[in-house]
Parts: C-alpha cells; sequence; structure tokens
C-alpha cells in the first residue's frame, strides 16, 4: 500500500497567518495531537503538535533548551500558567510551527509513514512534487484504508 | 625538547618540509579561524595532509597525539554526563539564589560564583549549559533584564576554568605537556583567580547589577522554587560526589605515584559507571554507558587529534624551534620580558582566535625556549603566563573562549540575543584589566 491510499484528505486547511487561539481550540475540540499547516498557496508549512504547545507552556528559558530534561525545583501559580497560555493564543499559527516536522510522498510506501508514527509523529503529512498538502495519514487513517481494501476484496 | 629532522623527511616531490608543513598549518589556521567549516572536518584534513605530503609517518603522527590530554577530557566529559543527570547542577544554584532571597544583585553574584566553581573543577561547556538556563528563569521571574546574566556568566566560566589544571582546555593542554601537576597549578593560579573573582564581583555588584531592581512579589515567585526538588536521583548524587572527590583527589597525590591526570580521570568515569548501577542487569548498565558516551564531545576530541599531529608536523621539520630562537632574540633571553610577552601575546590572540590551536602551537615553541632561558626553573613563569593570558583572553570577546559562544547561542534560543559589540565593551575591558593584574601578579611572584 502507498501512502496515497492510506492518507485523509484534507478538507479545511488552517493557515499559518491565522491566530493561533484558531488551531488550539480545533485540536482541542478534535482531541488531536497534532494538525498539519498550509500557507495561503496551500503549500505545507509545518506541524502544529501538542508536544511544541506544551514545551511553549514552560517559560522560555527552560523551553527553548532541548538538552535540559529536569525542572522540578520550578513552582508556579495558576496565574503565570494562565500568562502563558494567554500570549501563546495571541501569535500566530506561523509562530507554533514544529520545524522538525517530516513528511511524506503521496507515491511513496506506507512504510515511511508507519516509521515516522512510530518515531513519535502521530500525524504524517502529504506532500506532493509540488509542495501542496494532499492529506495526512495516522493510526486511525491507515486503519480505515485496510477496512476499506478488505471489504472490496471478494 | 624534540630536535628537528629535516635531513630525514621524504615529502613529496622533494618539497622542502619546512615551507610545506609552514604552508599547512597557516592554511589549516586561516581556514579554522575563518569559522566557515566544520573545525574538526578541517583539523582532521590538515593532520592527513601533513601525513600524505610525507612530513610524518602514519606512526610518527600517532606518537604526537598526547593521549593524556584526550584521556583526561574523555574521563572529565563521561563523569559529567552521569553527574548532570543528578540535578546537583540546579540544585546547588536554586539554593544559592534562596541564600540571598532572590535580591536580583545578590542572585547575579552568586550564580556568577557557582559558575566560576564548577568550571574551576568540571568542563565549561556544561557548566554554562546548565546554569545559564536558570540565571535566564530567574531573570524572567524577577522581570529584569537578562543581559547582565548573560554576561556574568561568561566572565565567569572564563575566570573560574584559569584556577586549575582541568578548568580550561589550554590549561590541560600545558599541564599534559609539562608535567605540572593539579596543586601546581592551583597553587600557582589559585590566588590570582581569587583576587580576579574578587574584582569581578565588586564590578558584577555595582555596575552591573546596579540597574536590576524588582519587587517583593516577584522576589516571592523565585523563593516558592524548591532546591531539593532538583535531586532527580539522590543514590546516583552520592555515588557521583564521591567519585569527582576521589578524582580530584587522584589529581592531587596521582603525581607522587607516576599516575597522570588522564588515567585518573579515566578511571573515575569507569569506577563511576561501574558503581552507578553496581548489581543491575549488564543491559541496564549498557544502557547507562550509551547515554554517557553520547554525550562525550567526539568531535572535540578529535579537533584534539587533528591539530596534534599538525603541530608535531610543524614541530618535526624545526619551524618551532626556529621562532623559539628568534622569539629568545627579541626578549634577549630575558624570562621576564619573555613571560609578559607571552601573556599579551595569549591574552589578545586568545580574544580573537580558538585559544586551543593557538596554545597546542605555542607548546612546542615555549619547550624549545626552555634552554636559552637558563632550564626549567626559569621558564616556569612563562608557562604560567601562557596559561593566565589564553584562559582571561577568552573574555575579551564573545568568540573568545567556546563557553562565550554557548552562552550567547543559549540566549539567542531563549530571545535574548547578545549582540557582538555590547559584549565587547564590557568583556574588552575586564579581559584587559585583567590580564593586567595578572602582569602584576607574575611579576610580583616569579621575579
Amino acid at each position: 500500500m502507498d501512502c496515497r491510499i492510506c492518507m485523509s484528505p484534507l478538507t479545511k486547511p488552517l493557515y499559518t497567518d491565522q491566530s493561533a487561539g484558531t488551531v488550539i481550540d480545533f485540536m482541542r475540540k478534535h482531541h488531536l495531537e497534532s494538525v498539519p499547516i498550509v500557507d495561503r498557496h496551500n503549500k505545507f508549512a509545518g506541524l502544529v503538535s501538542t508536544a511544541k504547545l506544551m514545551r511553549m507552556l514552560l517559560p522560555k528559558s527552560i523551553g527553548m533548551m532541548r538538552g535540559i530534561k529536569h525542572a522540578g525545583y520550578l513552582r508556579e501559580s495558576a496565574e503565570e500558567l494562565q500568562a502563558r497560555m494567554d500570549d501563546i493564543r495571541s501569535q500566530r499559527i506561523g509562530d507554533l510551527l514544529d520545524p522538525y516536522a517530516q513528511t511524506v510522498h503521496p507515491e511513496a510506501s506506507l512504510a515511511d509513514a508507519l516509521m515516522l508514527i512510530s518515531d513519535r509523529q502521530y500525524i504524517v503529512p502529504v506532500v506532493d512534487d509540488d509542495g501542496l498538502l494532499v492529506g495526512a495519514i495516522s493510526y486511525f487513517s491507515i486503519m480505515h484504508a485496510v477496512e476499506a481494501a478488505q471489504g472490496e476484496t471478494p | 625538547m624534540n630536535q628537528p629532522h629535516q635531513d630525514q623527511i621524504s615529502t613529496v616531490f622533494g618539497l622542502d618540509p619546512v615551507i610545506l608543513s609552514a604552508s599547512i598549518l597557516v592554511i589549516t589556521f586561516i581556514v579554522l579561524f575563518s569559522e566557515r567549516f566544520n573545525r574538526t572536518v578541517i583539523s582532521l584534513i590538515g593532520a592527513c595532509t601533513v601525513i600524505i605530503t610525507g612530513i610524518l609517518t602514519q606512526e610518527q603522527a600517532i606518537a604526537g597525539i598526547d593521549f593524556n590530554t584526550l584521556a583526561l577530557l574523555t574521563g572529565m566529559m563521561v563523569i559529567v554526563a552521569v553527574t548532570r543527570q543528578t540535578g546537583l547542577f540546579e540544585y546547588i544554584s536554586i539554593w544559592a539564589v534562596h541564600l540571598v532571597k532572590g535580591d536580583p544583585r545578590g542572585v547575579l553574584i552568586v550564580l556568577a560564583l557557582v559558575t566560576a566553581l564548577f568550571s574551576a573543577f568540571l568542563d565549561n561547556l556544561t557548566t554554562v549549559l546548565l546554569i545559564v538556563p536558570i540565571a535566564l528563569l530567574i531573570a524572567e521571574k524577577l522581570k529584569v533584564s537578562p543581559y547582565p546574566f548573560l554576561i556574568s556568566q561568561i566572565l565567569a566560566s572564563n575566570i573560574g576554568g584559569t584556577a586549575t589544571l582541568i578548568g580550561d582546555p589550554p590549561n590541560i593542554l600545558i599541564g599534559s605537556a609539562t608535567r605540572y601537576s593539579f596543586t601546581d597549578f592551583l597553587v600557582n593560579l589559585g590566588p590570582l583567580v581569587l583576587i580576579l573573582l574578587v574584582l569581578t564581583t565588586l564590578f558584577l555588584y555595582f555596575y552591573l547589577g546596579s540597574s536590576l531592581q524588582t519587587s517583593q512579589k516577584n522576589r516571592d515567585r523565585v523563593m516558592r522554587f524548591r532546591p531539593a526538588d532538583s535531586i532527580q536521583d539522590p543514590a546516583l548524587l552520592k555515588i557521583s560526589l564521591t567519585m569527582i572527590t576521589a578524582v580530584i583527589a587522584g589529581f592531587i597525590f596521582g603525581e607522587h605515584y607516576g599516575i597522570n591526570p588522564g588515567t585518573v580521570a579515566m578511571l573515575g568515569a569507569a569506577m563511576l559507571l561501574l558503581f552507578c548501577d553496581f548489581g543491575k542487569s549488564a543491559q541496564v548498565q549498557g544502557q547507562r554507558l550509551r547515554q554517557a558516551l553520547a554525550e562525550v564531545e567526539w568531535g572535540a576530541l578529535f579537533f584534539f587529534m587533528g591539530l596534534f599531529i599538525l603541530v608535531h608536523g610543524v614541530e618535526h621539520t624545526g619551524i618551532l624551534h626556529m621562532l623559539g630562537g628568534k622569539l629568545i632574540q627579541l626578549t634577549e633571553g630575558n624570562p621576564q620580558t619573555t613571560a609578559f610577552s607571552v601573556l599579551w601575546l595569549a591574552a589578545s590572540a586568545s580574544a580573537v582566535i580558538d585559544n586551543i590551536p593557538f596554545v597546542t602551537t605555542m607548546i612546542p615553541l615555549v619547550e624549545s625556549m626552555e634552554i636559552s632561558l637558563g632550564g626549567a626553573e626559569a621558564i616556569e613563569p612563562v608557562w604560567w603566563s601562557l596559561a593566565l593570558g589564553s584562559c582571561l583572553g577568552g573574555n575579551g570577546s564573545l568568540i573568545g573562549a567556546a563557553a562565550n559562544v554557548m552562552v550567547a547561542g543559549l540566549g539567542d534560543r531563549a530571545g535574548y540575543p547578545l549582540n557582538f559589540f555590547d559584549f565587547i565593551k564590557i568583556g574588552l575591558p575586564i579581559m584587559l584589566f585583567s590580564v593586567l593584574v595578572a602582569h602584576v601578579y607574575v611579576y610580583l611572584v616569579y621575579f
């Protein structure tokens, strides 16, 4: 199976210049771990992930440092967290993008997408030769594709 | 001292070995200092060129590698990699911040002192990597400018690292070449470092710290931090502290039994890895080993290896011997003039270029001057001047030391870019003043 068969097409894309609150509300409503984002030319721009949002919820001086694994000494009030949440919501979606997001080509083997999903990128954007986002693959979209294929088998 | 062997060198196309080796060294250093390419790759290409062109055979090249330095660096990197998992650095930093009750000026001073202390006994880069984020976090909570904290961390790491044999790579290189012990470094450089730390503390308090004002509410935010919660693994912490103490004791007493610092550090690293997972399965022990080895800066070690071969090639052809003679002529064989020349030359060079290749090249040059200056005792102030100049010179600019670049990078990532010229305005006068103090110190102590 290739990636095109297993992907879910994106019906209503989210754009980099929309407010960050839009994507956060979208993810909350649909219980999504990550969402692919496009620019106004429908070209894939990056992923917004809960991992990135969580990192942004940390104080900037710690959240930006990838080498730091623990900060158990830190004790903060709900007000301090709320202030940072408000700050995140006021940004643009483009400011929240994960720069390390990997993509697959529609004709690529499904194995490529599975490797990325198993490496904790739970949504794999499918991007064509022109850089256009044509869909996304998740565990559930693969399940759906397999069930559909079996349903067609006589 | 190694004698030149020009007559035994068979180079490609019969080229003059002196000109050839000098050309390879100069071209490699120009490319290195341009910082347009990865320094390890360039150093290895330079080293291989020395062998391919026939200046050194492969056996001679390997003999030129200072394995004591490499073992000392690797051993300490492993020890730091394991120790940093315990939360020790964070604990001491937060504890120190509590000690001054979150007062911004006090925090500026204590965090600088913590960095100076850790930089003296552990790796500078790891120290700033762990302390700078805490300093920035505290500045964020206190709602004060983070720049005094970034600058103070750079100054403290370079000054603190000057104090010991293991504090800064130039000291490791000099210690390995001269066989000066850990105690020799501490006794000769330690008092000056203490003086410089006191002066720097005053500068931080009255100049950089003067703008740091905050409210009691912000101080309370910092006081809510719990130092004890930093400790991730108390058992590992005990083992790490025991092993660090044992390693430092090994550095001090090992010299009496002919045990080099490289052996002490490697043994300490191996023992730490053994005891931290003692009684657990080989699989768990292997995982810890892989984690520790993943944090070793292999690029830096190969960079050193390449440099050693490169400089050994030049030394082999006798150029450094010749340059040493010229320097003796210039200073008229006077140890005092030579020491002061080396001090200021090393400081100026280290402020603008990587001090590791500089010191690696200077070592055989200084060695070649030993007899002319009157023997091992007479040349001692020259060695200390080289160590002082190359370590303190790091404060002269933002590219003066690897720790400076690291601090600037951390600041940049957190949204506080440290401007090159803004740093020079503070760093350069501090560097010139500290080298001046070192000049007076060398004069009073050795002449």
